[in-house]
């Protein structure tokens, strides 16, 4: 085929880059405990300790040690968008074909009922939803996956919507195949590209709007996230008139920055050059 | 003709008319089905730093004054005129009706938001024609690493940054409010001075924050329209290069409307983090102030208010659009 592989892609320097960037945020989110000794909770240290052997980023106004809260930041981070990103594909895609394979009315109705809710500004939502329940970080990820799957259904019911009168469908259906046959053997495997790129782009959502909720104080105190680290990082007064702010502030904004860009690159990466 | 695209206007409008009927219904049954009851989001929470202690007789009396003890659906067509006269209730914070406090922010947000649109739209229209007519030259790949790295930057960091580096640092701008408090203005060029210097920053910020979604939208149109037969026509009579570009600007025009009106709804949430983070007294502050303190009718209304807005420019686009592309409506 001239068409290039996924693997291909991956294979430019953006892709290559966006990989590395990735694996050395996994790398850390694994092996967290092993690379600092305390716990982002610990507030036993001094606060507000200038970075030394002792602490490497210093510590934040309560005591905590600030390096390992980024280090424990990267786990809540990935892990909100490994099961956002996977929670809107399921159910993304599930809706998608079922609306695209179906058509007719039923079609209709269901892709009018996703233009009127990505209309919806999602955030005052998210808001709202969040102060009737509880802080926690599964609330932040059930929200996500309800606010996100829309999104994945329509790009699905797009492409299902192509492959379904396409020749090998067509032909497919011609000898006798009944319909969950051609859309597992015919058309979910064409829909792959469409889920990883939902994937990323649903990933990138989900650890700016973590981190963004976080930074509004929707966060989940018992998960260390970079968005509680700005927030409270810019809430101290003292922090732009001292040099906290190049330990306690830049690393978590960076962290966050280059995290999503990784993905970013992927996802560029992936579409290939246009 | 004409008649086409009326009755297109009409059938949008009505579109948009039912989506405002649903988010007035989401509002209406978020209270009931969250755990709480709906009389938590008028009284606010038992658990707040000051519990709201309520005997029987007058928690009664307070579900018969706001209809609810009556069946769900006389609540709703309550809700609902309720609604339509404005009328969503008082803040528990503020004390006042919902709509006095909306009305008073509206201004300051509709500002921002309008002047960071048209800077950041005409910035990315300028950026992103550029990048597709020079496509796969060094400017093209440039833009195109930089552009996603802007994009990476979640708003309320590159806010921080902003402020430490034009407010602190250099002392340029002022870093919170939307104007000076207290302060006696000689004259009409004073006063808007001020308030253009306290603009500045949330403003510049929230266009870098729209500016890169609206760039890649732009090139991709662009280059799109760049592979048509008319361009290469064009080119070969040998047209000028602003020419050409004018031609192609006029026929990406109506996709990059409707886009960027399609987007508003994702620049509310810019908007929510960078008013939070330069204090700025529009919605998005109220938003966040009215989340911190559990204020649910204020947050309700505001979601409204901004639900409105959003559906509004977006007819206004459809209307914009049906009339600079003639085809609009026409099967």
């Amino acid at each position: 085929m001239h068409e290039k592989t996924l693997f291909q892609r991956l294979k430019s320097p953006k892709g290559i880059t966006g990989l590395a960037i990735l694996c050395f945020f996994i790398f850390i989110a694994v092996a967290a405990p092993f690379i600092t000794s305390y716990s982002p909770a610990d507030v036993s240290s001094s606060p507000l300790l200038e970075p030394g052997s002792e602490h490497p980023l210093g510590t934040d106004d309560v005591g905590k040690d600030i390096f390992s809260n980024l280090v424990y930041g990267s786990r809540t981070s990935l892990m909100v968008a490994l099961l956002v990103s996977f929670g809107v594909l399921i159910i993304g895609t599930l809706a998608g074909v079922f609306s695209g394979y179906t058509g007719g009315n039923l079609d209709r109705v269901m892709m009018r009922g996703v233009d009127i809710f990505l209309m919806i500004p999602d955030l005052p939502l998210i808001l709202i939803l969040a102060a009737y329940l509880s802080p926690s970080l599964w609330n932040i990820i059930f929200i996500l996956i309800l606010m996100g799957w829309p999104v994945g259904a329509r790009i699905t019911r797009a492409q299902t919507k192509t492959l379904r009168v396409s020749g090998h469908v067509d032909f497919a259906r011609v000898s006798g195949a009944g319909n969950w046959y051609v859309i597992k053997k015919h058309i979910i495997p064409d829909l792959y590209p469409i889920m990883i790129t939902t994937v990323v782009m649903q990933s990138i959502r989900a650890i700016l709007s973590e981190s963004g909720l976080a930074f509004l104080g929707l966060g989940d105190p018992s998960y260390p996230s970079w968005g509680t680290m700005i927030k409270y990082a810019i809430s101290y007064p003292l922090v732009f008139f001292t040099d906290a702010w190049m330990w306690w502030l830049m690393p978590a904004g960076l962290c966050i920055t280059l995290l999503v860009l990784s993905f970013v690159l992927v996802g560029q990466a992936l579409e290939g050059d246009k | 003709m004409d008649r086409k695209r009326s009755g297109h206007i009409i059938s949008r409008g009505l579109e948009y008319a039912i989506t405002f009927f649903l988010i007035l219904a989401i509002n209406f049954f978020l209270p009931r089905v969250m755990p709480g009851g709906p009389l938590l989001s008028i009284t606010g929470s038992q658990s707040s730093d000051l519990p709201v202690v309520i005997d029987e007789e007058t928690k009664y009396k307070l579900m018969e004054y706001y209809h609810l003890n009556d069946p769900l659906h006389i609540q709703f067509i309550h809700y609902i005129s309720d609604a339509l006269h404005l009328d969503f209730g008082y803040s528990i914070f503020y004390n006042v009706p919902v709509v006095d406090i909306l009305v008073g922010r509206l201004p300051w947000t509709i500002l921002l938001m309008g002047t960071a649109l048209v800077f950041s739209t005409i910035f990315g229209i300028i950026i992103g024609l550029e990048s597709a007519w020079k496509r796969g030259e060094k400017l093209d790949h440039a833009l195109l690493v930089i552009m996603p790295f802007f994009r990476s930057i979640p708003a309320f960091f590159l806010g921080a940054i902003m402020i430490f580096v034009f407010g602190y640092k250099t002392g340029w701008f002022p870093t919170s409010g939307s104007m000076t408090p207290y302060m006696n203005y000689a004259g009409f060029i004073d006063h808007a001075l001020d308030i253009i210097s306290h603009l500045a920053l949330p403003m510049l910020c929230l266009a870098a924050f729209e500016m890169p979604g609206t760039y890649l939208l732009v090139r991709n149109i662009c280059v799109q329209q760049l592979g048509k037969p008319y361009v290469l026509m064009a080119e070969a009579r040998g047209l000028k290069e602003r020419t050409i570009k004018k031609h192609v600007l006029i026929n990406s025009i109506v996709p990059v409307i409707n886009q960027i009106a399609a987007m508003l709804g994702f620049m509310v949430a810019g908007t929510v983090f960078i008013e939070t983070v330069f204090s700025y007294p529009g919605m998005g502050m109220l938003v966040y102030n009215s989340f911190i303190e559990r204020d649910y009718p204020v947050l309700q209304g505001a979601f409204i208010f901004m639900s409105l807005v959003v559906l509004a420019c977006n007819y206004v686009a459809d209307i914009a659009c049906s009339y600079i592309d003639g085809r609009t409506g026409q099967e």
